[in-house]
């Protein structure tokens, strides 16, 4: 099976987080690291190759900086790489970024495409789908199993509250996948010293510019509260600070 | 028209479904506030829907039984544009969240997704939400005619039924075929009320200190308070609990009046699932542990003295 994992560098997530002078997007002098659902999308996929063989290509869409998430799949075992290099692709919306992506892996054939489930910048979950709705492809999101089956896959996903469920679905098909699914594993120093030699494939924006079309939506403003609460302190023995617990709840935050 | 893609279980509307209707009234938008209603055998929850709604369209067909992304997805499409909807609110839960891209890539529509906040400036549809794991609020604007919208659920307050009920259509339909075939079904319930539904949530961490010290102390302030149990994602892959009570996992979040944190540290990632809870009690042996810079009361000390003491004084 040869399956795309999409992954997407985002902020470390205790990165401080300051907002650019219009406010319109957070200050990108910040330290960045794998987007930690996709993460877990590249270890499904490299087991998956463990088991029934085949290719695995990671794609990111990003500044040159986003390169170095490519460098550690590489590093991991994915086989070659594809890199959607511009600044443009930063701050880019799901939609842009969905079209952009299947321009660029027109000629190529995969079975499957794996995602993670949403990304910890934005937060949309939407490029998995949208990039299954522009293929013509079956998604399902939320993924925490998969099973290869004869016709396609027999994935385990999560739906509301504690409740899970068993679906069948043919390839080439989208799989959005959540964290914790696997374990994941630590590039070896063989590992690194390879990646040094896999093709990483560059497509420039002017390859998927027409194809990405324009934004339909645009972010006109952020906010980062300073100090989210004033925490007050509860002091005393253990019986005392239970007795203030007890009242507080009753009497001011009448929850009990 | 705005068009609110209706949930229904059981011949009942979601809660979700009913905070759309008044997040649909607020907006003073051209055109009724439309309810559509897809399903099988689902007269009971359109006639619930007719009491909320200008007016109700139904699509009961067995097809429709079980949900499934492309189905709703060709079906919210073609409704919208036969009715020339200009707002399309979609439930921001698992499933909407799941189906609203395909609407949006459909209609060529904005998709403004998980949605807090909502309102027409007379030229555009501006949204509220929340990006970076809930640090930032992030104002988002439609640049096109039409725009979908996915709610976050607690977002609005539920709407209150009318005395007099709306007219109901029936819609003609043309689906695509099915492709994902439902195989089986699993449910880790855990007897108590669900994370999702809870007012109150008593969730603890590793600085709990083991499982069989997770239920003396937590479970059993859960029990005394009525609440849900949570769980942070370190002690659910360590197999302490089960996946059904992590809170903030990506996709996982919980907005309760009241969240006590027992022996929960706060990586960001958890704080992320619960920063927004009414009032938030942190019990924790470390002064300089991140939950307290979200914490309304905080409390430094050994949870195995102090939560005994709670249950006894509460």
């Amino acid at each position: 099976m040869n399956i795309l994992v999409c992954l997407k560098q985002v902020p470390k997530k205790d990165a401080r987080l300051t907002l650019n002078e219009a406010g319109t997007w957070i200050r990108e002098d910040v330290p960045y690291e794998v987007n930690e659902p996709d993460a877990y999308a590249l270890e499904e996929a490299l087991r998956q190759k463990e088991k029934h063989g085949g290719q695995v290509t990671v794609l990111t869409a990003g500044p040159p900086r986003a390169q170095q998430v490519l460098r550690e799949a590489l590093a991991k075992g994915a086989d070659r790489a594809i890199h959607l290099q511009d600044d443009a692709f930063a701050a880019a919306d799901p939609l842009r970024t969905a079209r952009a992506i299947a321009a660029a892996i027109r000629d190529e054939a995969f079975d499957m495409v794996f995602t993670g489930l949403q990304s910890d910048d934005f937060g949309s979950a939407q490029v998995g789908v949208l990039l299954a709705q522009l293929l013509g492809w079956p998604s399902a999101t939320i993924i925490i199993g998969i099973e290869k089956t004869e016709a396609g896959v027999r994935v385990k996903r999560e739906l509301e509250a504690g409740e899970f469920q068993l679906l069948d679905m043919p390839v080439p098909c989208v799989l959005t996948i959540q964290s914790g699914i696997n374990k994941l594993r630590y590039a070896t120093l063989m590992g690194i010293k390879q990646a040094k030699n896999k093709p990483v494939r560059q497509v420039t924006l002017s390859e998927v510019e027409s194809d990405a079309g324009q934004p339909l939506q645009q972010i006109t403003r952020l906010y980062v509260p300073l100090k989210q609460k004033q925490t007050e302190m509860v002091t005393g023995t253990p019986a005392e600070i239970a007795r203030k617990l007890a009242e507080l709840l009753r009497d001011r935050v009448r929850v009990i | 028209m705005i068009l609110i893609v209706a949930e229904q279980a059981g011949g009942q509307l979601s809660k979700s479904t009913l905070e759309m209707v008044t997040g649909a009234r607020e907006l003073h938008r051209d055109g009724p506030v439309t309810l559509l209603v897809l399903g099988a055998n689902i007269a009971a929850a359109a006639a619930q829907a007719a009491t909320f709604a200008d007016q109700v369209l139904v699509a009961d067909r067995p097809e429709l039984a079980q949900y499934d992304a492309e189905l709703w997805a060709a079906a919210t499409a073609q409704i919208a544009r036969e009715g020339e909807a200009h707002t399309i609110l979609i439930a921001g839960d698992r499933a909407g969240r799941e189906f609203s891209p395909r609407v949006a890539v459909k209609l060529e529509a904005a998709l403004l997704e998980d949605v807090i906040g909502l309102r027409w400036t007379g030229s555009a549809l501006v949204a509220q939400r929340y990006s970076f794991l809930a640090r930032v609020t992030e104002t988002v604007e439609a640049k096109s005619a039409t725009a979908v919208v996915t709610v976050k659920p607690g977002a609005f307050s539920a709407a209150q039924p009318a005395a007099a009920a709306a007219e109901q259509f029936d819609v003609e339909l043309e689906l695509p075929a099915r492709r994902l075939q439902v195989t089986g079904k699993a449910v880790e319930k855990t007897g108590r009320i669900a994370l999702a539904d809870a007012s109150i949530v008593v969730a603890g961490g590793r600085g709990v200190g083991s499982p069989e010290a997770f239920t003396a102390q937590v479970e059993a302030l859960a029990d005394k308070l009525g609440a849900a149990v949570g769980a942070t994602r370190a002690i659910v892959d360590a197999g302490w609990r089960p996946y059904a009570e992590q809170v903030g996992q990506t996709g996982k979040t919980v907005q309760p009046k009241l969240y006590v944190a027992v022996g929960i540290s706060g990586a960001v990632q958890h704080l992320s699932g619960m920063n927004k809870s009414g009032c938030i009690v942190a019990i924790n042996k470390d002064a300089d542990a991140p939950i307290f810079k979200v914490a309304d009361y905080g409390v430094v000390g050994d949870a195995a003295q102090i939560v005994p003491a709670m249950i006894a004084a509460l």
